[in-house]
């Protein structure tokens, strides 16, 4: 194993034990330990569903969310062969907030079907599979139509800008709760996922995860270009097909419990290749998760800085630290082409 | 001699300005004003006159600043109302027929305002942020009525058709009978002085009588307000009007340290850790509300025991009645803090959160 990539795992774990130690309020780690160890303290009954129900399953959804949105970066700059793509450039967590757009500012925060009323997170949940699934069959559906990835992305874009201006009309005419929620949902947050719904959100991921490395030798057959892909047996149009599902899967499940994270998909495959300065997928792809992983952990830890008690929303801190990583890339493209 | 013009214009500047400050009041006095003694609201003066009121804001945003001065002539006939709160206010005032425009017609609940936008009697004047300028010319109002917020930039181009702007800026007061004291200072502008000091009046002593009654008993049940938002928990600062609603209804506010009179974000792990001591949570909410489904949400609320008190904001009028009647809000709360005072409410916003709910 690469020593580079064992030094990530290193700091994976260092930064998952600090996240279940760190939080918002101040728990002594000898509490945390007994707790984790099955105790209980005994002036504070809080601390234990705070620890095992709050700190632990939300380290593992920064954990995988991390590895899923980098995963889904890379696969797109790769396929799309364009440094600037990521999980926003297609459009499909646009479908995500379209989704959830639609319940909180025009249906209330509640929707019915038949005798069944749903509604809270998990009808968010629905709505933002629902929107950004939907965008990803139309993709698909596309993608068979339009034989260039370019006129793909051009696609995405232009489905990004409907949605946005469904939702700003939708905007317009929401009660002062339906924006505050929506607002708030748009904020991003790895403590939505309860330990209710963690299994599923970690069988999505995983199953997307899993997927993508079965893509890792098309990935380094389309490095070099589609005729010669071709030519090594290589079927585009599927892996093209493959790679929009997975990457729809990941961005559809991590929106959808966690609101929109943005630049980790886009940085963390430019920060991977910078660590590892190498373009090779079997080597690329474990990287990309591990730093996507340890970014949105870090991200996650950095969130509860202040210590009056409130926390820094998720997606004010993302950006903070992708956009240094992007305008590194673009400068150093820059200088290559002499532009 | 350029330089000697500087000098002078900064002398005579001035000057100039307090001769036209003094002309202004001379001209305009055609009898003695009478100063509106206001016994709570803080940020408002206002002096009336047979045909006319002068009114300075005060701007609660910066307490050393003004946030509109005016002089209207009275009673106005013909306002654009920007606000629910407000239309419901004229409704009660009796004044229906002053509000000749109305902004955010899909939050009014008066059927005699929806009813005079369907047949024409009252304009609609679109989104209260950016209202339709092409209907306000049309309407040609006495006044726009809209409610400030801070930075907001005001109204943009609406403000350049030289129609008085009245902020109703009522709900930066701090404190519940502070705000509601603002219904003599509406009352006036549409002739209705003696009806809203009589409202006004009576509010103001229901409200005392209640909180005579609290001060004289010893509980003080630990109350929790609000629910977590996306990992937030966004709680009233002990300088809210809020805040001292709690106290007066005879309350415990778990968060009575939080220094501000605005909302104060918290991490939801940081409010559970000390809501688990609550008696009381109180929730107002858009739509029914579902324990089961507010713990799957935010596994940490299983920590709180308390019953659930909670007002559904999408049926309740609570938003548009307790601005300026907050002694049903407060007997509503004395309800629920202190069944044993049993203070023959009118009004009840809240209900028991139940399996059933």
């Amino acid at each position: 194993m690469n020593y580079k990539l064992k030094l990530l795992t290193v700091l994976l774990a260092l930064l998952a034990v600090a996240n279940v130690l760190w939080g918002s309020l101040d728990i002594p780690v000898r509490d945390v330990w007994h707790i984790l160890c099955g105790g209980e303290v005994e002036d504070h009954p809080a601390w234990s569903i705070i620890v095992l129900q709050g700190r632990l399953p939300q380290m593992l959804t920064a954990l995988l969310t991390g590895m899923a949105l980098g995963t889904c970066g890379l696969l797109l700059q790769t396929a799309f062969r364009n440094p600037l793509a990521g999980p926003s450039i297609l459009g499909i967590d646009s479908g995500a907030n379209l989704g959830v757009a639609i319940v909180l500012l025009l249906l209330g925060g509640t929707a019915s079907i038949g005798s069944l009323t749903i509604g809270g997170h998990l009808l968010v949940i629905v709505a933002a599979m629902a929107g950004a699934l939907s965008i990803m069959s139309l993709l698909i559906i596309l993608g068979r139509l339009l034989h260039s990835g370019v006129m793909l992305l051009i696609t995405g874009v232009i489905i990004s800008y409907v949605t946005g201006s469904i939702i700003q009309l939708l905007n317009y005419s929401a009660t002062e709760q339906g924006v505050f929620s929506f607002v708030m949902w748009g904020m991003g947050n790895f403590a939505s996922v309860g330990p209710e719904r963690l299994p599923v959100f970690c069988i999505l991921c995983v199953l997307g995860l899993l997927l993508a490395l079965l893509l890792i030798k098309p990935l380094d057959a389309l490095l070099l270009g589609d005729r010669y892909a071709e030519n090594l047996g290589v079927r585009i149009g599927r892996v093209r097909q493959l790679l929009l599902l997975v990457t729809g899967l990941l961005t559809a499940t991590t929106t959808a419990f966690c609101g929109p994270i943005s630049f980790i998909g886009l940085a963390v495959p430019h920060l991977a290749r910078l660590t590892l300065g190498t373009s090779s997928h079997r080597t690329l792809m474990p990287a990309t998760m591990l730093i996507g992983a340890n970014l949105a952990l870090a991200c996650n830890l950095l969130s509860t800085l202040p210590r009056d008690g409130s926390l820094i929303p998720i997606s004010v801190i993302t950006p903070l630290i992708g956009a240094p990583v992007v305008l590194h890339v673009m400068l150093g493209q820059n200088r290559n082409t002499g532009i | 001699m350029r330089r000697l013009k500087l000098p002078l214009v900064a002398l005579l500047f001035p000057l100039a300005l307090l001769m036209a400050c003094s002309g202004n009041r001379s001209e305009g006095s055609s009898g003695q004003g009478d100063t509106l003694l206001f016994r709570h609201a803080r940020n408002l003066t206002v002096v009336t006159y047979p045909d006319r009121m002068e009114v300075t804001m005060r701007n609660p945003w910066d307490t050393t600043g003004i946030l509109g001065s005016y002089r209207l002539s009275t009673p106005i006939r013909n306002a654009a109302v920007f606000g629910s709160v407000h239309c419901a206010l004229f409704h009660e005032l009796g004044a229906d027929d002053a509000v000749g425009g109305i902004c955010d017609l899909e939050y009014i609940n008066q059927p005699e305002y929806k009813e005079g936008v369907a047949k024409g009697r009252i304009a609609n004047l679109g989104n209260s942020l950016q209202p339709n300028i092409e209907q306000i010319i049309n309407l040609n109002p006495d006044a726009l009525l809209p409610s400030p917020f801070e930075n907001s930039g005001g109204l943009g181009r609406v403000e350049r058709l030289g129609i008085p702007v009245i902020w109703c800026a009522d709900y930066m007061e701090s404190t519940p009978l502070a705000r509601a004291e603002w219904i003599r200072f509406y009352g006036r502008l549409v002739g209705k002085a003696e009806r809203a000091d009589s409202i006004f009046d009576a509010v103001e002593k229901r409200y005392q009588d209640l909180c005579s009654k609290v001060r004289n008993t010893k509980s003080r049940p630990r109350l929790l307000p609000e629910m977590p938002w996306s990992g937030q928990w966004t709680l009233p600062g002990s300088g809210s009007s809020s805040a001292k609603l709690y106290a007066d209804a005879g309350a415990e506010y778990l968060f009575a340290y939080l220094e501000g009179s605005g909302g104060i974000p918290l991490s939801t792990e940081k409010v559970v850790d000390k809501a688990v001591n609550a008696d009381i949570w109180l929730i107002k909410h858009h739509g029914k509300l579902d324990r089961r489904q507010m713990v799957a949400d935010t596994p940490l609320l299983a920590n709180i025991k308390a019953p659930i008190w909670w007002c559904d904001t999408s049926v309740s009028f609570i938003y548009e009645e307790t601005p300026f009647h907050p002694e049903r809000l407060l007997e509503s709360l004395i309800t629920i803090l202190h069944p044993e005072l049993d203070v023959d409410a009118t009004y009840n916003y809240f209900k028991l959160l139940t399996v059933e709910d």
